[in-house]
């Protein structure tokens, strides 16, 4: 009967978005206060909806009741608790209701904390939002529906995707989703104001919690996901510039763009057109990828045809929003009015250069996933672009951005002194030049731009701290006073500090583990040696094992170095039961100066087994850095103030008279 | 019934909270009066604790303040004329509350009903959630057999060449519909133990079944060893003729299962799956075939009838169907029902075969075409009252009217 609530709560959901969508909508046009008000018990009750759907799913899952088609197809009744929990979202239907979750959450959470907005405002954020949520409740119950049933039921399932077979799992699609789905609030208000015609700063202030929480949740949610391909795929990689990764990372660099351009909308009543523009491409990115992965043109082109009618569903629904929102804007765009001036060096001119950048770089990702698509569905030709397309694109954007980063801070609003920001930038670049000169003394290998690069992020620690430091006063007040206004700096500042930190933090782990890794292939027999990056590992045989699900061969490394244990690693290879699909488990020794990454390999004939032995240098800051971005958004977020943008110089009355 | 209570409960609250802002009486919102006010007051406040505090400058702060003065004072201009015209603020009058009204009683009426209707399409109230605890519990064996299960298992992970192992477990997995363990353990057993019949028939299904009903090449290769060791096995006959369909062979298929049907005692429990894939092929091949397979056919009606009732599709078909895709599964199942249909046309004394033909389309939801047949099976049943009254039965079951 569980199962059967789920499916009527769906079809209610769908019912009730409708409303959600039309009635407030209407409401707000002929100035109706009843018919706004609709709007919020519209989205709470959708956000229940479909939460009694999801948890009905889940229930079915965590019971293995095969008379659901879907749990049939990804389940099995032997796999442990958390992934039959977690395999809800392990496949095309259940991920796509846990999509329309987190979105109507959002939904939900503008309905019961946006109680300051603007009741017509209010209503068209959430009719927009509303009808975001129709049309992908309209393409999961009509191609996707995840309570088919079967009669009668099969006796077990089909099994889990082994390498979904992942506590990783449990977190990184519900982290990615959150994010994509943020941004659409920062879409539902951008089209709300293009409707009401009213953009101003007030509007920013309240469009930048939704982006921060999404851009939040993105970063770490694509971390997770890198961390994930790094330990489970079994390549020794990070980051394979694969178009699924791509799919995550637009989104993210457009969502960066925004964050920082609102940040001037909200100071200055600057780049507001921009800002709106960002916003909806910001969700077109996150739709398109959705698109990409969900369709199944990303395999190959070919796997569209296998299941045209969901692919060109959420095709349409892709245009639909993508065009209906930049005709909007172009067709009211023009009436938006421009606010603030500002001189090109100042705190603004930092931000639209960070945000030409930024949206530069989308484009070079998005031509590079999309081109080898295009190709082959016009030619029929496979190309793959792969990391050298992106190293020679995307790696030089990146370089200006991350030198002019320290100095966007230290610039003020309006205009300021590049001359005086760059004095109090002196102790950074100096850090930053030891630094690079210390690491060509201690590697005194490698490609020769690799010091420099790991300079850059030297650089933008460096930066991140000397900022904290110079708002401090630090060197000019005595001590207490430092840590008075320590306390005091808002902690939007903090925040900024910390995710800047975190930047500097991941190029440096980027370069290090670019530039220094190691990597060997050896065969070994029991009790031979092989040595990589300073350490000594004894090759110990292979033992069989048994886990809940899968049978394995671990193979055991004695790892010492300079004569001295280090510890002790178990790499395996498994073979799961249902279904029958083997996978690689690296055994890594994980240390902050950099991992040591085992795999076992095939049994050689004459009793030996390959082994391949990796060493990243730093590659754990890589993680560190995008843990600590989602620190300092954390920060941000929890900032109760309201920023404003005071012009630091004191050339006010030229800046007024500007005006 | 608990079902449709919980339905009702569940429509009725939602439509409670959606009208509930349409029906209250609602004077003036105060809240639409200032939302972008409040943020500039508040950054106001802010410039004065900031100043206060030392972390900007007296001249600093003036000038952010008459700045966000000015956006106040623009904000307070914008409100007096809204843009959503000038009718706004008085609309709460009758006319408004007539037109929530209106929207009241549309929503209220409409959303339960289509979800409803929708639901009624998609879904399945009659079918029961089946957890698998539920389900192992009905037999207590399945926790033995288990056990059972996991101590072979251990066994054959410490000693993976016991062949005796492997022939055991293999028809258990098969039974259990793991279908690739399955087909592992026959493998295993074939090559340890040496190849028998048995096994080879375990090895072809369990084959054929992990890969959605298809003959595969290893099934292939298995059956035809299989009627080298056993000439004339009926099974390896039958799937190699359905591998033969299944490549777009008819006419080589045709034959095949003719010549198992000429070899079939009357009596054969597996002869109503032969004449189903003989009737499948002849209507793929466009229309009823060359003479031999319908005289074939109303030679074996009578006995068929005269016997136990058909036996429907097999548990392997039905396996089969479950691990097709949707596509698949509809082709096939459309595929016997035509057969069936094209028999009952040839042949129409076949009770049990209208009464499957009957109830098959209501379930597809052809219900015309099933009252169609329930007409052509009268008619051709017209001198056996017995049969005329069971008819009645079922089109009273299955509600097709009288």
């Amino acid at each position: 009967m569980t199962v059967e609530i789920g499916h009527f709560a769906l079809i209610l959901a769908l019912l009730v978005s409708l409303v959600q969508t039309i009635v407030p909508a209407w409401g707000a046009r002929i100035g109706e206060q009843r018919l706004m008000a609709v709007a919020t018990p519209a989205a709470i009750a959708t956000f229940v909806l479909v939460l009694i759907s999801f948890l009905m799913l889940a229930e079915a899952y965590v019971t293995s009741d095969f008379s659901v088609a879907n749990v049939w197809n990804n389940s099995h009744s032997a796999k442990p608790f958390i992934y039959r929990l977690s395999g809800v979202w392990g496949n095309h239907e259940g991920s796509l209701l846990l999509w329309i979750l987190i979105l109507v959450l959002f939904g939900m959470a503008v309905a019961v904390f946006g109680g300051y907005l603007p009741a017509s405002l209010k209503a068209n954020v959430l009719s927009v939002q509303g009808s975001v949520a129709l049309a992908f409740l309209l393409f999961i119950i009509l191609t996707s529906n995840p309570f088919e049933r079967l009669d009668p039921a099969p006796l077990e399932g089909r099994g889990l995707n082994p390498i979904l077979q992942d506590p990783a799992l449990a977190l990184h699609p519900p982290l990615l989703y959150a994010g994509y789905v943020g941004f659409s609030m920062a879409f539902s208000f951008a089209i709300a104001a293009l409707i009401e015609g009213r953009t101003d700063a007030a509007w920013a202030r309240w469009v930048r919690p939704w982006t921060l929480a999404a851009w939040m949740c993105l970063t770490l949610g694509i971390a997770i996901g890198s961390w994930w391909a790094y330990y489970e795929l079994g390549w020794g990689g990070w980051w394979f510039w694969d178009p699924v990764e791509n799919a995550s990372f637009m989104p993210w660099l457009a969502g960066t763009a925004l964050l920082h351009s609102a940040v001037v909308m909200e100071k200055r009543e600057s780049l507001k057109v921009w800002t709106i523009l960002l916003a909806i491409l910001t969700f077109s990115l996150s739709l398109m990828g959705t698109f990409l992965v969900r369709s199944g043109v990303l395999s190959s082109v070919h796997a569209f045809a296998v299941d045209p009618e969901r692919g060109i569903f959420i095709l349409g629904i892709m245009i639909f929003f993508t065009g209906g929102g930049l005709a909007l804007f172009a067709a009211r765009a023009g009436a938006l009015r421009q606010g603030g001036l500002f001189s090109p060096i100042s705190r603004e001119g930092a931000l639209v250069l960070n945000n030409v950048l930024l949206a530069t770089a989308t484009g070079t990702v998005l031509i590079g996933t999309l081109y080898p698509l295009a190709l082959e569905a016009v030619t029929g030709a496979k190309i793959s672009v792969g990391a050298p397309y992106f190293n020679l694109t995307f790696g030089p954007l990146m370089v200006p951005l991350l030198l002019a980063m320290p100095f966007g801070s230290f610039l003020g609003w309006k205009r300021a002194d590049l001359k005086a920001a760059g004095e109090r930038l002196l102790f950074a670049a100096g850090i930053a030049l030891v630094g690079a000169v210390i690491a060509l003394a201690v590697v005194q290998r490698g490609p020769w731009a690799a010091p420099l690069a790991l300079a850059l992020g030297f650089w933008v620690m460096a930066g991140a701290v000397s900022e904290i430091l110079f708002r401090a006063r630090f060197g000019q007040a005595g001590s207490a006073e430092v840590m008075r206004r320590m306390f005091n700096l808002p902690r939007s500042a903090w925040g900024a500090a910390w995710s800047h930190f975190g930047v500097g933090l991941m190029v440096t782990g980027i370069v290090a583990t670019t530039a220094w890794q190691s990597e060997k292939i050896v065969a070994l027999k029991p009790g031979e040696r092989a040595e990589i990056a300073g350490y000594t590992l004894e090759f110990r045989g292979v033992q069989p094992g048994r886990g809940p699900n899968f049978s394995e061969e671990i193979g055991r490394l004695v790892v010492s170095r300079d004569g001295q244990p280090v510890t002790e690693l178990l790499p395996s290879k498994r073979l799961y039961d249902a279904p029958r699909q083997p996978t690689t488990e690296a055994g890594i020794h994980v240390a902050l100066s950099g991992d040591l990454y085992a795999i076992l390999g095939d049994a050689q004939s004459d009793g030996g087994h390959a082994i391949r032995l990796y060493f990243n240098p730093l590659v754990r800051f890589i993680w560190l850095g995008a843990v600590l971005m989602f620190i300092g958004g954390a920060f941000s977020l929890s900032d109760r103030r309201l920023r404003v943008g005071a012009p630091r110089k004191a050339r006010k009355t030229a800046a007024v008279a500007a005006e | 019934m608990l079902l449709w209570l919980v339905f009702a409960v569940m429509s009725a609250g939602v439509v409670v909270m959606l009208l509930h802002p349409l029906l209250m009486r609602r004077d003036r919102d105060l809240a639409t009066a200032d939302g972008a006010g409040a943020v500039y007051r508040d950054q106001l406040a802010e410039i004065e604790a900031d100043a206060s505090r030392g972390l900007i400058g007296a001249e600093e702060a003036e000038a952010a303040r008459r700045e966000i003065a000015r956006r106040l004072l623009a904000s307070e201009a914008a409100h007096e004329v809204p843009l959503s015209g000038p009718g706004s603020s008085t609309s709460s009058s009758a006319g408004g509350s007539r037109l929530a009204l209106g929207v009241a009683l549309m929503t209220g009426g409409l959303v339960p009903i289509l979800a409803l209707l929708v639901y009624l399409q998609a879904g399945a109230p009659g079918l029961p959630s089946q957890p698998i605890a539920a389900r192992r519990e009905a037999p207590p064996v399945n926790a033995e057999m288990a056990q059972l299960i996991g101590a072979v298992e251990k066994r054959l992970r410490e000693n993976p060449e016991d062949g005796r192992g492997w022939d055991v477990i293999a028809p258990v997995y098969l039974r259990l519909a793991r279908y690739g363990d399955a087909a592992h353990a026959y493998r295993r057993a074939n090559a340890l133990l040496g190849e028998s019949a048995k096994r080879l028939a375990g090895l072809a299904e369990a084959s054929m079944l992990a890969e959605s009903g298809r003959v595969n090449d290893e099934a292939r290769a298995a059956l035809k060893k299989l009627l080298e060791i056993e000439p004339g096995h009926i099974q390896a006959r039958f799937w190699l003729a359905f591998a033969l369909e299944q490549d777009g062979r008819l006419g080589e298929a045709m034959a095949d299962y003719q010549k198992l049907l000429a070899d079939a005692p009357p009596d054969a429990t597996w002869r109503p799956m032969v004449v189903e894939r003989v009737a499948a092929v002849q209507s793929a091949l466009g229309g009823p075939g060359p003479a031999s397979p319908s005289r074939e056919s109303t030679d074996v009606a009578p006995s068929s009838s005269a016997s136990t009732l058909p036996a429907g599709p097999t548990a392997a078909e039905i396996e089969a169907a479950e691990r097709m895709n949707p596509a698949d599964r509809q082709a096939m199942i459309d595929g016997m029902v035509t057969g069936l249909a094209t028999r009952l046309e040839k042949d129409g004394s076949d009770l049990a075969g209208w009464q499957r033909l009957i109830r098959s389309l209501t379930v597809l939801g052809r219900k015309d075409e099933a009252i169609a047949a329930l007409d052509r099976a009268r008619k051709s049943l017209a001198a056996e009252p017995q049969a005329l009254a069971a008819l009645a039965d079922l089109a009273k079951s299955l509600g097709l009217g009288t």
